[in-house]
């Protein structure tokens, strides 16, 4: 049960980084959401 | 650029890097093939003693080689802990090579194959390593000394070994002055440690039933003498030792003597009553086996470490660590001359020596030869002293290579090749 919950965080987490990526208008902060979405989304995908 | 535009253009990096890295991983969950004896008599998996696990990233293969005369059951097991390659290869080197005339030999290689699966976090682990063969390269996963956390996670804050029946109901060996399993404290992680949630629990978390399962092979097939290979890093104090639970403290003090004759300096330590959840302390205690666990040095494990590769794991080369051992000396000379200085003087004697190091590390390393080939000598010579102090469950070996013979020819002319052609020399002892 604690492991869907974990897993619902991680997507939630995913989602509100790729919603501020599409939001933010300066470069940096998009590479920053970038970088936070590789170890989300392998986290996500249960690779790591 | 568009923000928008930059914005798929990132994203899509990021699945790129995502997909890259990813690949790497997963590749990390295929085992690598393993090419037994041609003695082998049956194979089959953990998940035969607990069908709960089949299936599960934790069900694991076990190597089964009966003699044909009749005698004792020994079991051998490596892989407990994935990022002790000597203890994982060891194994596998025996797996390969053996021959069994009476008695009966189990040889668990990788005990806890869900810690094959990933490296320890933040320490930039190599993968994989690997080992040449006359017949082409091996190559061997290095992995952590923890279940995979994507096959059992999340981690208590605390972790209590469990107490489980193996204890309550079916203690073999629990005096009044045992506090058994089930009062240990431990990290949080240690709940994906397969070396400390023995004697394990029924439905417990996916490792606790790789260690029950493990434990219930160990009294349903009757093992008489359970060997369990580690390495640790050298600042820890149990190193190059054999840790004996006290029912095979005769067994291993006859091995430790024949091992000097064999140029194998080996110490020996009592299994620690209070500390509980490993190998040598319950599998004595859960059953009338007599659990040996064996420790050699492996850099790769250290806190000292220099920059991680592979020349750490195969030829233990490390020159962080020999620099320690210089400095170890240096400051040694400098504590007996204060000590001398002292006691000319009529003062008391401060500190003589520090330990920093528990093994010398030399400049050349310790090889993966000499670190798998104590393990292979050590289960020989404790076979040996097993079946000369239980001649009715003795159990006769062949086929496996020398420690000398190990360290002058190489730990690869002693496994398959990658194809799984046979090796090149068989050296009988």
């Amino acid at each position: 049960m604690i492991v869907i919950l974990y897993i619902a965080i991680t997507a939630y987490l995913v989602g509100l980084t790729v919603w501020v990526l599409y939001r933010e208008k300066e470069w940096g902060l998009q590479a920053v959401c970038a970088l936070v979405l590789i170890p989300l989304l392998l986290r996500l995908f249960g690779m790591k | 650029m568009n923000p928008i535009h930059r914005a798929h253009a990132l994203l899509a990096i990021s699945l790129l890097a995502c997909a890259v890295a990813g690949a790497k991983f997963v590749r990390q969950w295929t085992p690598e093939p393993l090419f037994p004896s041609a003695a082998l008599t049956r194979q089959g998996m953990l998940s035969d003693y607990k069908p709960e696990l089949k299936g599960a990233a934790g069900d694991t293969e076990i190597y089964y080689f009966e003699g044909e005369k009749p005698g004792g059951t020994v079991l051998i097991c490596g892989g407990t802990h994935p990022n002790e390659p000597a203890a994982y290869v060891a194994a596998v080197a025996i797996l390969e090579n053996l021959r069994v005339s009476a008695g009966r030999v189990i040889v668990i290689p990788r005990a806890n194959k869900a810690g094959f699966m990933h490296t320890d976090s933040q320490e930039a682990m190599v993968h994989s390593y690997r080992i040449e063969t006359p017949h082409g390269m091996r190559v061997f996963r290095n992995g952590s000394r923890f279940t995979a956390p994507v096959k059992q996670w999340p981690d208590p804050t605390i972790y209590v070994n469990p107490r489980g029946e193996f204890w309550d109901g079916l203690c073999v060996d629990c005096g009044p002055n045992n506090p058994g399993p089930g009062n240990q404290t431990l990290a949080g992680s240690d709940s994906r440690n397969l070396n400390r949630v023995y004697p394990g629990k029924t439905d417990g978390t996916m490792t606790e039933q790789v260690g029950y399962a493990i434990m219930t092979l160990i009294r349903k097939e009757g093992v008489g003498l359970a060997i369990d290979f580690h390495e640790a890093s050298p600042e820890y104090p149990t190193i190059n030792v054999m840790v004996a639970h006290q029912r095979a403290a005769d067994v291993a003090s006859w091995a430790t003597l024949s091992l000097s004759e064999d140029g194998v300096e080996i110490g020996l330590d009592a299994s620690a009553i209070m500390l509980r959840g490993l190998s040598h302390r319950e599998w004595g205690d859960g059953s009338p086996a007599m659990p040996v666990l064996f420790e050699s040095a492996n850099v790769a494990q250290g806190r000292l470490k220099g920059r991680v590769n592979e020349e750490q794991i195969t030829k233990g080369i490390d020159l962080t660590y020999h620099r320690a051992e210089l400095i170890q000396k240096k400051l040694n000379e400098r504590l007996a001359n204060d000590a001398a200085k002292a006691i000319a003087a009529g003062r008391e004697p401060g500190e003589r020596s520090r330990k920093i190091l528990y093994v010398s590390i030399p400049e050349g390393g310790i090889p993966i030869e000499v670190r798998a080939g104590r393990h292979v000598q050590g289960a020989k010579r404790l076979i040996e002293a097993f079946s000369e102090m239980e001649p009715d469950r003795a159990v006769e070996l062949g086929g496996l290579p020398s420690y000398k013979a190990l360290v002058a020819d190489g730990l690869g002319q002693y496994l398959h090749g990658p194809g799984g052609q046979p090796p090149a020399t068989i050296v009988e002892d």
